[in-house]
């Protein structure tokens, strides 16, 4: 279906982008502090992060839409600065309150986009429309699509003269959870057309389903980056346990492993660096007192235990 | 025009026309307060006005010969009299050099009439005298004043009315809501400069106004038979330079302007008591003249009354050329003002 884009050209080997202590400020706030980081072609990278860390407005220095008070970046292995035009024909932006002209169809939409880059391929527009899946809305105005098919059109808008690079600036916020869904398989489907994906997102558990590599931001720095998986892994051992039982929560933090103890929707949940020797204490803690268990699950990490480990603080979406 | 600006412009045309609002205030709302005001008032003037006259000499025989004109010979005291109770729709005193215009405002747009035809007489009485020798020859007849009826007043008004609302609103409104809903910033990112989007922006306006001169004009020959006299040489100039002028003062509302809502407001704000201080419904040659003085500052003043002498009176494009200077004037000024105060994007 989708032409694969990474065309054997002299630049194949420079990175999709590479930031260099790039710095932004806003009067007071300095939203961006310092951020370095390299994305390699055909990844999909996520920036995670909470809101106000600083995502946006690293994602709009890329993009050419801010420039940035300090730092290099470079796309493509041009720098973005000053002439961000010459980088824009081979990127596609979404931005992230997405607005479209009124009174237009999704077709003349994308035509109309397609046309600013070049002559318009109608098959291509077709194309796009299937990649987002939206082809059987191609003559409806855009103003009557629902949230996510809207935001699939500001998919297609960024896809339509076939990028290098596809920048989605939190694409799910907003949507149901199956509309986000669906929005994770169209970020699929450009991924395997071989584009780069750089995403920013607050939500975690897309960031580990969607992205090869994530930056966690805070505060305006990357404070880590890495694969999910490693980035969890570097926590070391241990994981979450939740259960329900009328234990007492002081016995419960001194079991073994146990660093951390939460009463959670009636029942607790224990953070334990080993799961080996918690769950055996805690089962026979309950034996012992003759308390039953309601319900007992371990619960694997996530990208929010790691943010915790690393900013101290509880991760809120 | 590269196929991008052209595309563009596709893009705007095919908005505006799906743009049912903004259809309505371009045409509909004009052609509404045709019919409406030309069924109430539409064939005054149709009818002669009767007027008293006192005194003798030239002036007095001229408005005999008027054929708009039923005049009735009479005392000064008597025929303003009947001014005052209503019989006449005027009377003309004259004495010596001077004559004196006595009439009503119980009916504003027949009074203004009034004053067109015999200030009409009069300038042709005395340009006669001026050049020719033998003066009682001449004819004092006036085609354009003898035929000019409220309808004819109103529709080239209602033009520049629409050309006002259609350039105001239209820019404003729209200028602010998509900077407001990010899609400038959106096509920010792609390769298309933004002037060139500006660009046709203003191409679209520029044919709406056309299309607006030509849709007035037409229903108004068709359906009120107004008399056209329009020289094209003359109208096309003073549409788009009128229309360039208010899509200006659009432009300027829409750079300090924050909001949608704040962009509509001042447009209304301007717009509104300006068409009725620029005399598009009635004339205000009867007003008090602190407001034909207020009017003479307001560029819709001059558009209307360009449109007037153009499209009924027949003049053409050399007489219109101060209404274009101001119109231009204005239109420059308010355009690097806006410039001043221009911005794509929201400010953070």
């Amino acid at each position: 279906m989708g032409s694969p884009v990474g065309r054997p050209t002299v630049t194949a080997m420079v990175p999709a982008i590479e930031l260099v202590g790039v710095r932004r400020r806003f009067g007071d706030v300095e939203a961006v502090r310092g951020v370095s980081l390299t994305v390699e072609r055909g990844e999909v990278f996520g920036i995670v992060g909470p809101n106000g860390a600083g995502k946006t407005t690293t994602l709009e220095m890329i993009e050419g839409l801010r420039e940035p008070d300090a730092g290099e970046i470079r796309v493509l292995g041009e720098p973005v600065w000053p002439h961000p035009d010459r980088i824009q024909r081979r990127i596609g932006v979404q931005l992230q309150n997405s607005a479209f002209f009124d009174f237009l169809s999704t077709q003349e939409l994308l035509e109309l986009f397609a046309r600013f880059y070049g002559p318009v391929s109608p098959a291509r527009v077709a194309r796009v429309l299937e990649t987002v899946g939206l082809e059987g809305k191609a003559g409806a105005r855009v103003s009557e699509l629902s949230g996510g098919q809207q935001q699939r059109v500001a998919i297609a808008l960024a896809l339509v003269h076939e990028p290098e690079i596809v920048f989605l600036d939190e694409p799910t916020t907003g949507l149901d959870p199956q509309a986000r869904r669906n929005l994770w398989d169209v970020v699929r489907a450009i991924h395997d057309e071989g584009r780069t994906v750089i995403l920013t997102t607050h939500y975690m558990e897309e960031a580990e389903q969607l992205c090869d590599r994530v930056a966690i931001m805070d505060e305006g720095l990357v404070v880590a980056l890495d694969t999910p998986r490693e980035l969890v892994h570097a926590l070391g051992p241990g994981g979450r346990v939740a259960f329900e039982g009328s234990l007492d929560g002081t016995t419960l933090g001194a079991l073994a492993g146990v660093k951390e103890v939460h009463a959670e929707n009636g029942g607790w949940e224990l953070s334990t660096t080993s799961i080996r020797a918690t769950l055996p204490a805690l089962l026979a803690l309950a034996e012992d007192g003759g308390r039953e268990i309601g319900w007992l699950t371990v619960k694997r990490r996530s990208l929010e235990d790691v943010f915790l480990a690393l900013t101290g603080r509880e991760y809120r979406e | 025009m590269t196929g991008r600006v052209r595309a563009a412009t596709v893009a705007n045309v095919r908005m505006l026309v799906r743009d049912r609002t903004a259809l309505f205030f371009a045409l509909m709302l004009p052609i509404l307060f045709m019919v409406i005001f030309g069924l109430i008032f539409g064939n005054s003037g149709n009818t002669k006005l009767d007027i008293g006259v006192a005194g003798g000499g030239l002036m007095a025989q001229a408005i005999e010969r008027t054929p708009a004109l039923s005049a009735h010979p009479g005392s000064a005291q008597a025929v303003a009299q009947r001014v005052r109770n209503g019989r006449y729709q005027g009377a003309v005193v004259v004495v010596g050099r001077r004559a004196t215009l006595y009439y009503s405002n119980t009916y504003p747009a027949q009074a203004a009439m009034l004053r067109g035809v015999v200030q009409g007489v009069a300038d042709e009485v005395n340009l006669a005298a001026a050049n020719r020798p033998r003066v009682v020859e001449v004819e004092p007849v006036s085609v354009d004043s003898s035929a000019l009826r409220y309808i004819d007043f109103l529709v080239p008004g209602l033009l520049a009315m629409a050309l006002a609302q259609s350039g105001i609103y239209g820019v404003a409104s729209t200028l602010v809501s998509w900077r407001e809903r990010g899609i400038f910033r959106r096509l920010k990112v792609t390769p298309l400069p933004l002037p060139e989007f500006g660009f046709a922006r203003l191409v679209l306006h520029l044919m709406l106004a056309m299309a607006q001169a030509a849709v007035l004009l037409l229903v108004g020959r068709l359906f009120f038979g107004v008399h056209l006299g329009v020289d094209l040489a003359a109208l096309v100039p003073l549409v788009m330079v009128g229309a360039l002028c208010f899509i200006a003062m659009g432009f300027l509302i829409g750079a300090v302007a924050r909001t949608q809502q704040t962009a509509d407001v001042i447009a209304q704000i301007v717009t509104l008591p300006m068409i009725f201080l620029a005399g598009v419904f009635f004339s205000i040659d009867t007003a008090p003249a602190w407001l034909r003085e207020t009017s003479r500052f307001l560029p819709l003043t001059y558009l209307a009354n360009g449109l007037r002498d153009v499209a009924i009176r027949g003049h053409s494009l050399p007489s219109t050329l101060p209404d274009l200077a101001v119109l231009g004037g204005v239109a420059i000024v308010l355009s690097l003002l806006s410039m001043r105060f221009f911005r794509w994007e929201s400010q953070v």
